[in-house]
C-alpha cells in the first residue's frame, strides 16, 4: 500500500506546517496552541504507527504471564481466570489489533480483581508477593509506554528513554523485589 | 456488552455513589458529570452566543447599565474554558472598568469539579493569599450555558520571558534571578495557604474532616478512586495495587488545613519585571485536609527540572532540602517524611488518575474544548506512573 498510513501522515503534516499554520491568526492564542499540538501529536503518531500492533501484542503475552503468576500466589486459590481465548487470538493467522486491545483491557480489570483479593487475604504476604508481581511487570511495560509516549517531551529521565523498536526487546531491571 | 463508563445507567450510577462516599458537592459533580454523559454534546457556542448569554447573566448581577467588550478565548486554561473581557458598570454612582476572566466548565475537564467550591475558596483567602477576586457565579450554569464564575483578570506570566517550558507550566525553567525572588514567595505563599484559618468564612460547600482522625483520608481516597473507577479507559494493574495500597495504609490528619490541591508552576503569576507573584490560580481541586499532600504534589519529580549545575530544583525552583527547611520555618509546622511519602504515593496515583482517567475520557470522547491537548498530557501520565513504581518498591 503506498503511501503508507506514516507516508501518509507525513504529507498532511507537511500541508499543516506548510499552508494551514501560516494561515493561522497570530493573534488568536488558544488557535495558535492547538494547531501547535495538534502538528506536534501527528508527529508522535508518525513514530508509534509501525509499532502500534506489536505493542498490543507483547502487552498481551505479558498480562497472560502476570495473571498466572498471581493466580498462583492467591491462596484459596481463584476460580482460575479462562484465558483460553486470549491465547487462542494469539494464535490466529490474522491477528487484529482492536481485538488484542479489547484482550488486554479485559485482562488488566482480572488483574485489578485479583490484586483486591490479595489485599483482601489476611496477613501481609499475599500481598506483598503480589505486589513484587505487578511491579515487575510494570518495570517493563511503564519503560515501552514511555518509548511510545516520548515525543511529548514530558520525561524527566531522557537519558533512560530507548528508541520505541528497542521497547520490545526490555527485560525486567529488576524483579520488584520478586525472587 | 454496554459500556457503563460511556452510557453509565441509573442504577450504575447509584452503585458508584454508594461504593464511594465521598464529599457532598464532590458526589454532586461527580453524579451530574455522569448523568451528562450519557447526553449527546451540546453544540459549542460561538463566542457572539457566550457574549449574549453573559450579557443576560450580568444583567441579573448588575444594577445600572453596564457594557461587555472585547471578549476572547484564552489559551491555556486546560481544564476550563477561559475567556477574556473588559466590563465597564456603575456602582454606588461610581464607574468601574475592569478586566476579567471567564472560567466555564467544559462538557467533561480533566478535572471535574465544582464552581461553588472553587468560588467560595477564592473568596475566603482574599486578603491572606494573593488571589483573582471572583465576582460571580453561575453555579449550574442555567445563564452561562455550563457552570462558570468570573474573577478579576490578574496581569502576570506563569513562566519567564525567555524560558522553556511545556503545556500547562509543567517544566518551567527559571534562571537563577527569578529562583532567588520566586522560591521564597511560593514557600511564604504554601505556608500562607495551609495555615489559613477558615472560622467564620462562608465555605459550606465543604465537609470538614476532623483531626487526628484517617476519616478524611478515606474520603479523599474514595474522590479519587471513584473518578478512576467512573472515567478510566483501560485498568492499569499498578494503580490498582497502588490503590490497595493506600487503604490499608492510611493515616490520621494530624492538622486539618486548607489544601489548595494543584501547588505548581504554572499555577502562580508573576509580574517578569519586579518577580513578585501576582495570583495563585486553579484552586478548583483545594480541599481541606492533610498539607502533606500539598506538598508531596509540588514536589512531584516530573514537575523538577535541572539547574545549571545539574541541581534537581522541586517545581524548577529550589532543591528539596533547602525547600523543606525554608517550608518549615515559614510555616512553623513540621514535615512529617513517613506521611509525606504516604502523599507522595496518593498524589502520584490521583495524578495519573487524572491524567489516564478523565483527561483522556474528555479527550478521545471530543467533549473537552482541548482535546488534542487532553491527549497530549496523557503522555506526562507514564513519567508518573514510572515515579510512582520507584515509590512503591520502597514503601510495599
Amino acid at each position: 500500500m503506498v503511501p503508507d498510513i506514516a507516508e501518509r501522515l507525513t504529507t498532511i503534516l507537511g500541508s499543516l506546517l506548510d499552508v494551514v499554520l501560516p494561515a493561522i491568526d497570530p493573534h488568536s492564542s488558544a488557535a495558535q496552541e492547538q494547531a501547535h499540538l495538534t502538528v506536534a501529536s501527528l508527529r508522535m503518531v508518525i513514530q508509534q504507527i509501525d509499532y502500534a500492533h506489536a505493542f498490543e501484542v507483547t502487552d498481551c503475552r505479558a498480562l497472560i504471564s502476570l495473571v498466572r503468576e498471581i493466580s498462583s500466589i492467591l491462596e484459596p486459590a481463584p476460580a482460575t481466570p479462562d484465558l483460553s481465548d486470549v491465547e487462542a487470538l494469539l494464535g490466529r493467522p490474522v491477528l487484529f489489533t482492536g481485538d488484542v486491545r479489547a484482550a488486554n483491557r479485559r485482562m488488566r480489570d482480572i488483574v485489578a480483581t485479583l490484586v483486591e483479593e490479595a489485599a483482601a487475604a489476611a496477613g501481609t504476604e499475599q500481598f506483598r508477593r503480589v505486589t513484587q508481581a505487578v511491579l515487575a511487570y510494570e518495570d517493563v511495560q511503564i519503560r515501552r509506554d514511555r518509548a511510545f509516549v516520548a515525543g511529548t517531551g514530558f520525561d524527566v529521565e531522557p537519558e533512560t528513554l530507548v528508541p520505541i523498536a528497542d521497547s520490545f526487546a526490555l527485560t525486567t531491571l529488576d524483579s520488584g523485589g520478586a525472587k | 456488552m454496554t459500556d457503563l463508563r460511556s452510557n453509565p445507567t441509573d442504577e450504575w450510577i447509584e452503585e458508584v455513589r454508594a461504593r464511594f462516599p465521598t464529599e457532598r458537592t464532590v458526589d454532586r459533580t461527580l453524579t451530574r458529570k455522569l448523568k451528562r454523559r450519557s447526553q449527546p454534546t451540546a453544540p459549542r457556542v460561538t463566542v457572539a452566543e457566550l457574549q449574549r448569554m453573559l450579557q443576560k447573566f450580568l444583567a441579573t448581577s448588575i444594577t445600572g447599565p453596564f457594557t461587555i467588550s472585547n471578549l476572547r478565548p484564552m489559551s491555556g486554561g486546560a481544564s476550563k474554558e477561559q475567556f477574556r473581557f473588559e466590563l465597564e458598570w456603575t456602582e454606588n454612582g461610581a464607574t468601574l472598568r475592569e478586566s476579567l476572566v471567564l472560567r466555564r466548565e467544559p462538557g467533561e475537564a480533566i478535572s471535574e469539579t465544582d464552581r461553588e467550591r472553587e468560588f467560595q475558596v477564592v473568596t475566603a483567602v482574599q486578603g491572606s493569599i494573593p488571589v483573582a477576586k471572583p465576582y460571580w457565579v453561575d453555579l449550574d450554569g442555567s445563564a452561562l450555558g455550563r457552570p462558570a464564575m468570573i474573577s478579576r483578570f490578574i496581569a502576570g506570566v506563569t513562566k519567564p520571558s525567555s524560558g522553556a517550558g511545556n503545556v500547562s507550566g509543567i517544566g518551567n525553567q527559571y534562571p537563577r534571578e527569578y529562583r532567588e525572588l520566586l522560591a521564597p514567595q511560593f514557600i511564604r505563599i504554601l505556608s500562607d495557604i495551609h495555615g489559613f484559618d477558615p472560622t467564620g468564612r462562608e465555605l459550606s460547600a465543604f465537609d470538614m474532616p476532623r483531626a487526628n482522625h484517617s476519616q478524611g483520608n478515606i474520603i479523599a481516597l474514595n474522590w479519587w478512586s471513584r473518578v478512576w473507577y467512573e472515567d478510566r479507559v483501560e485498568n492499569t494493574p499498578l494503580m490498582a495495587l497502588t490503590e490497595r495500597w493506600l487503604y490499608r495504609n492510611v493515616p490520621k490528619i494530624d492538622r486539618i488545613a486548607l489544601v489548595h490541591g494543584d501547588f505548581r508552576t504554572g499555577n502562580f503569576l508573576f509580574d517578569d519585571a519586579t518577580k513578585k507573584i501576582t495570583a495563585v490560580l486553579d484552586w478548583e481541586l483545594a480541599f481541606f485536609g492533610d498539607r502533606h499532600a500539598d506538598l508531596a504534589w509540588t514536589m512531584f519529580e516530573p514537575f523538577t527540572t535541572r539547574g545549571e549545575s545539574g541541581e534537581v530544583l522541586i517545581c524548577g525552583l529550589i532543591e528539596r532540602e533547602h525547600f523543606l527547611a525554608a517550608y518549615e520555618k515559614e510555616s512553623g509546622m513540621p514535615v512529617d517524611l513517613a506521611r509525606l511519602d504516604y502523599f507522595t504515593v496518593f498524589m502520584l496515583w490521583k495524578a495519573i488518575i487524572l491524567l489516564l482517567g478523565p483527561g483522556i475520557r474528555a479527550g478521545v470522547g471530543l467533549r473537552s474544548h482541548q482535546n488534542v491537548l487532553m491527549s497530549w498530557v496523557g503522555g506526562l501520565g507514564y513519567p508518573f506512573l514510572s515515579a510512582l513504581r520507584r515509590m512503591m518498591l520502597r514503601l510495599a
